[in-house]
């Protein structure tokens, strides 16, 4: 990914660019689903890391509430240029935690549920939460070495309907099951 | 700038949709305990226990309930017993919600190890909390050997001992709201 190439087009968007901005998309979509899902009903995950045999003394819903405050600011601030590459770190460090979190669980035989990305299933800390902690890095490591748009105005736009899109997307993935239910005629009804 | 502000519209827009969704999913997670048959809002005293006791020993784990100048509910809870999975799980939702906080939980059982599923199941690690081998101490020290039961202490005494079903009408009963002990 060289400089040249990223700011090879009449609107600074080069083809390096708009793989970062799928990634950035990607990225604070997976952030703003978990951490609304945290905001909402903490204690499902302060269960699933009270288990673990790193966490003897549990987590305090004010801490995992916390964490979710922190996941959405940074899910928002990925598409802002001036502070994109901040935001980038802070994501880096929350994918570290993911990554330890499922390989605590994974390892450690974890059996409750997390909740997850908003999930209602049953699955616990695992290799899904170490898979979505490893894309986090590698796309906040990719927003960090890529240069500025030539337009920042431009990607900002580009990067919140990515965003939107994305989040829609896995938004809808992960809440399946609720709308499958919604939408399922009741018994009583012809 | 208006561009920006479409983008931040857009944002809120969709971190609203998102959020809307994961309420409807606490909801629904919700909707299955609402529909078990009701539980019984009786409260009444336990005639056997030893009012007005203060323990010999308190173990270290709820050394804050001995010191307390104000009442404290000691919840003794066995893992033999369903009525206390569904009191475990009330206390668990109001954690959930930032509540129960001044609780404490005495967990009786014969078997360590499942009192440490049974903690572990409903959070209790977030109370102060004691695992009871075989319910010796609750039964040794105040002749509490049913359950679910809270103890109602003042001043590291037992004040009352009471058998309930429903956290609610037991707050009722010690008339004592949320959050204040």
């Amino acid at each position: 990914m060289d400089a040249g190439g990223l700011r090879g087009s009449s609107n600074g968007m080069g083809g390096g660019l708009w793989v970062v901005v799928v990634l950035d998309a990607v990225t604070a979509s997976i952030l703003l689903i978990a951490g609304m899902a945290k905001a909402v009903s903490p204690g499902q995950l302060g269960q699933a890391l009270a288990e673990l045999p790193v966490v003897r003394n549990g987590v305090s819903t004010g801490a995992v509430r916390g964490l979710a405050g922190v996941e959405i600011a940074t899910a928002l601030l990925l598409p802002v240029p001036p502070v994109r590459v901040v935001a980038a770190v802070a994501a880096g460090v929350l994918g570290l935690g993911f990554v330890g979190a499922g390989l605590a669980g994974w390892l450690g035989g974890s059996t409750t549920a997390c909740g997850c990305f908003g999930s209602r299933g049953g699955r616990p800390l695992g290799p899904v939460n170490v898979a979505a902690g490893v894309l986090v890095i590698v796309s906040a490591a990719v927003t960090v070495r890529a240069p500025a748009a030539a337009d920042p105005a431009h990607y900002f736009r580009i990067c919140v309907v990515g965003i939107a899109l994305a989040t829609l997307c896995l938004c809808l993935w992960t809440h399946r099951g609720l709308i499958r239910e919604l939408t399922r005629p009741l018994s009583s009804s012809r | 700038m208006l561009d920006i502000v479409f983008g931040c519209v857009l944002l809120a827009v969709i971190a609203a949709l998102v959020l809307l969704f994961a309420m409807f999913g606490e909801l629904a997670s919700r909707m299955p305990a609402e529909r078990r048959p009701e539980r019984s809002a009786d409260v009444y005293p336990l005639e056997d226990a030893r009012l007005g006791v203060e323990p010999g020993r308190w173990p270290e784990s709820l050394a804050g309930v001995s010191g307390a100048t104000g009442p404290s509910i000691v919840l003794v809870l066995s893992t033999a017993c369903t009525t206390c999975d569904d009191v475990a799980a009330q206390v668990s939702g109001e954690l959930d919600q930032g509540g129960a906080g001044d609780l404490a939980v005495v967990v009786s059982t014969g078997d360590e190890e499942r009192a440490w599923t049974f903690i572990d199941r409903y959070g209790l690690r977030r109370l102060p909390h004691h695992i009871d081998d075989k319910g010796q101490w609750v039964g040794d020290e105040f002749n509490v050997r049913m359950s679910p039961t809270a103890m109602v202490f003042q001043s590291g005494r037992l004040h009352s001992a009471m058998v309930f079903q429903d956290v609610n009408a037991l707050r009722e009963t010690v008339s004592v709201p949320k959050g204040v002990l």
